[in-house]
């Protein structure tokens, strides 16, 4: 290979080296607040408990889940306000939490044994994340 | 080669006139006057009568020629030598190697930078695409607004990168067109490095000194002329 040759191969790769990378990673989805996010939960449930419900002469007259969720604020990738959603998915039922990192929702006329699920998400400026659905057999 | 030459030349008697030379070109030619070389001089004394001068300059053609001298008169010789018909040919050669040299050397280079122009161009172009969308991968990154995200995601980020590809696109075909013309260049350029510059062989100057030596890429030659002048009685 003669010196021409050897600088025209060496200048060819320059010019295709100098061809960028689209620096979008495929998929996109590492941001917490994206729908399509799939890491670490925003809103975990750190336990679930039974409790069972008295009335005013002792007697049970229920049996609730109790689900203990916190919110992972360290995942934030900045500081926000925020408003936590659960919700039944039996039958739809919502309950809201602003700003709590750690809340709790309970659900009645359950039976040991059986297994009970949650829906969590986040809501910023007027639009959700993705929900997380938590499911735990009542013991 | 060997040329030879027939003259006259004639000798005056005891009274002497002046002779001015007006020759084109004034600063470079030489004469033979009556046979016998002579340093040249814008003036001369001679003897009345017929004198026989060969004229010669650089690049052109000998010229004889008869003067009469008449006594105690001063004379003009006119003369304008023409150019000779080797440097005419040398002269359109060397037009023509020059015509080539530029159309072998200084037009693909031209092209070349021109399109070395437009790569950069294009390359600066793509360098902007690819940094909007780190900005917006920054965006994202940053995001905590789920809304936002997905406008960036679905509409912002796929503009932009349709953008980014166009020009990377666009900077890959004029890199590549810029490689061939730098290759046709080099090609050209080495090419035309075997084009000599063409030669000038005074052939008239031979003719006019009888012998010379012209150096050439084998070291030379000598070239002889003869002539002979032979006196009118």
């Amino acid at each position: 290979m003669n010196r021409q040759a050897a600088f025209f191969l060496v200048a060819l790769a320059v010019l295709f080296g100098a061809c960028l990378k689209d620096p979008i990673p495929d998929p996109l989805n590492s941001n917490p607040f994206d729908q399509d996010y799939t890491g670490t939960p925003l809103v975990e449930v750190t336990s679930t408990n039974s409790a069972v419900i008295l009335d005013d002469d002792g007697l049970p007259i229920d049996t609730v889940m109790v689900f203990h969720f916190q919110v992972r604020t360290d995942l934030f990738p900045a500081s926000t306000s925020y408003r936590a959603i659960t919700r039944d998915p039996r039958d739809g039922s919502e309950l809201t939490y602003q700003d709590d990192d750690q809340f709790a929702r309970s659900i009645a006329n359950v039976v040991i044994g059986q297994t009970y699920c949650m829906e969590a998400q986040l809501e910023v400026v007027g639009t959700t994340t993705r929900v997380w659905t938590h499911c735990a057999i009542l013991q | 080669m060997v040329v030879v030459m027939f003259a006259f030349s004639q000798r005056g008697g005891a009274q002497t006139g002046t002779l001015r030379l007006l020759i084109d070109p004034g600063d470079s030619y030489q004469y033979i006057l009556d046979g016998r070389k002579e340093a040249p001089a814008r003036q001369l004394t001679l003897p009345a009568g017929a004198h026989h001068f060969t004229f010669w300059a650089p690049a052109r053609r000998v010229v004889d020629t008869t003067v009469t001298v008449e006594a105690d008169r001063t004379i003009d010789l006119m003369l304008r030598l023409p150019l000779s018909s080797e440097f005419l040919a040398y002269r359109k050669d060397l037009n023509a190697w020059r015509g080539r040299r530029r159309l072998q050397r200084m037009l693909p280079v031209a092209v070349t930078l021109g399109m070395a122009v437009w790569t950069s161009t294009n390359y600066v172009s793509q360098a902007k695409a690819h940094q909007q969308l780190k900005d917006d991968l920054a965006i994202y990154e940053r995001s905590v607004i789920p809304g936002a995200i997905g406008v960036l995601k679905e509409k912002t980020i796929p503009a932009h990168q349709a953008d980014f590809q166009r020009k990377r696109s666009r900077f890959q075909v004029s890199a590549g067109i810029t490689a061939i013309c730098a290759a046709v260049t080099g090609f050209l350029y080495v090419r035309s490095a075997k084009d000599r510059l063409p030669e000038f062989l005074d052939q008239e100057r031979i003719r006019f000194e009888g012998l010379g030596w012209v150096p050439g890429e084998d070291g030379g030659q000598f070239y002889g002329g003869f002539t002979c002048y032979l006196d009118n009685p």
